[in-house]
C-alpha cells in the first residue's frame, strides 16, 4: 500500500498538473493528504493527540515547513519539469541524503553497504540525467 | 531550442535533488519527534496540516485565482495524488506496526519502479518513459536498498 501510494501520487499529479500551477496543486494535494491522515491518525492514536506537548507542535510546524512548503513543492515541479518517472528516480535518493546527514551530524559511519549504495545511486542518476 | 530544453531539463533535476534533501532533512526532523514527543502517524497527520496551512498562506493569491477555473478532472487527479501519498505514509506506519522496518523498507523502496509503470500505462500521451530511465531507476533502488541495510 505505502509502495502503491508513493508510486501513483506522482503520475496523478502529473496528469492533473497540465492546466495548473505547481503552486495551486501542492495546495489542493495537502488538502486531501491532511483529510486521510488525520482520519487515521484519530482513528488510531485519538487518545494520543489531546495528550500532546506544546513543543511537540513547534516540531510539527518544523517539519511541516521542511517536508510540504519546502520538499512537497520542489517534488512537484520537478515532476512539471522533467516527468513523474524521472522525477521519482531522482527523489528515490532521499535515503542517501539522510545517510551522509546522519553521518555529518550523528557522526555515523561511512560503511561498505552504504559507500557501494551511493555508488549505485549516483550511477542511476547519471544514467536518467545524460540521456537526450 | 534545444537549449531551453536542456536548461528545463537541469531546473528539474535540480529541484529533483533539492526535494531529496528536503526529505532527509525533514526524516531527521521526523526521528526527534517519534523520539521525544508523539507516534508516527500523528506526527505526519499534524505536519502535513501545518504543511498545508504554511502553503495555503505563502500561495493564498495564485491559489484563489487558479481554483475557480481548474476543471473537475484536474480536481479530482491532484486529490487523488494528495491521497495516494496520505496512503503511502499511512501503509509505511500500518507496516511498522506489524512488521520490521528491514520487511518494510525494501518493499516501499521499489515505489519509482510503480511511478515508471503507471507512467507508461497512463501518461501515454504526456510522457515519454524510455530504457534508459528505466535501468536508472533500478540502479537507483538497489543503491537505495544498499544504503537502507547500510545504515
Amino acid at each position: 500500500m505505502a509502495a502503491l501510494g508513493f508510486g501513483l501520487s506522482a503520475v496523478f499529479i502529473k496528469a492533473g498538473m497540465s492546466s495548473v500551477s505547481v503552486k495551486t496543486a501542492t495546495v489542493i494535494s495537502l488538502i486531501s493528504s491532511t483529510a486521510v491522515t488525520m482520519a487515521v491518525a484519530f482513528l488510531l492514536h485519538y487518545e494520543e493527540i489531546f495528550s500532546l506537548s506544546p513543543m511537540a507542535f513547534v516540531w510539527f510546524i518544523l517539519a511541516g515547513l521542511i517536508t510540504f512548503l519546502g520538499g512537497r513543492f520542489l517534488n512537484f515541479h520537478a515532476i512539471s519539469l522533467i516527468g513523474a518517472s524521472k522525477a521519482s528516480a531522482v527523489v528515490s535518493s532521499t535515503p542517501l541524503f539522510a545517510a551522509i546527514l546522519a553521518v555529518l551530524f550523528l557522526e555515523e559511519n561511512i560503511g561498505f553497504m552504504l559507500g557501494v549504495g551511493t555508488l549505485m545511486i549516483v550511477a542511476g542518476i547519471t544514467l536518467v540525467v545524460i540521456q537526450k | 531550442m534545444r537549449d531551453t530544453a536542456k536548461t528545463i531539463t537541469y531546473y528539474g533535476l535540480f529541484f529533483a535533488v533539492c526535494a531529496a534533501f528536503l526529505y532527509a532533512l525533514s526524516a531527521l526532523v521526523g526521528k526527534k519527534i517519534t523520539d521525544d514527543f508523539s507516534s508516527p502517524m500523528v506526527a505526519s497527520a499534524f505536519s502535513i496540516l501545518f504543511g498545508l496551512v504554511a502553503t495555503g498562506s505563502v500561495f493564498f493569491g495564485t491559489v484563489s485565482k487558479e481554483a475557480r477555473y481548474l476543471s473537475g478532472r484536474s480536481w479530482v487527479l491532484i486529490g487523488l495524488s494528495g491521497c495516494a501519498s496520505a496512503l503511502g505514509v499511512s501503509g509505511w506506519y500500518l507496516a511498522l506496526n506489524v512488521t520490521q522496518v528491514v520487511v518494510v523498507a525494501p518493499i516501499v523502496a521499489v515505489y519509482p519502479l510503480i511511478t515508471i509503470l503507471a507512467a507508461s500505462l497512463f501518461l501515454r500521451g504526456i510522457e515519454k518513459v524510455t530504457k534508459q530511465t528505466v535501468a536508472g531507476a533500478i540502479i537507483v533502488v538497489i543503491g537505495v536498498l544498499f544504503v537502507g541495510f547500510g545504515t
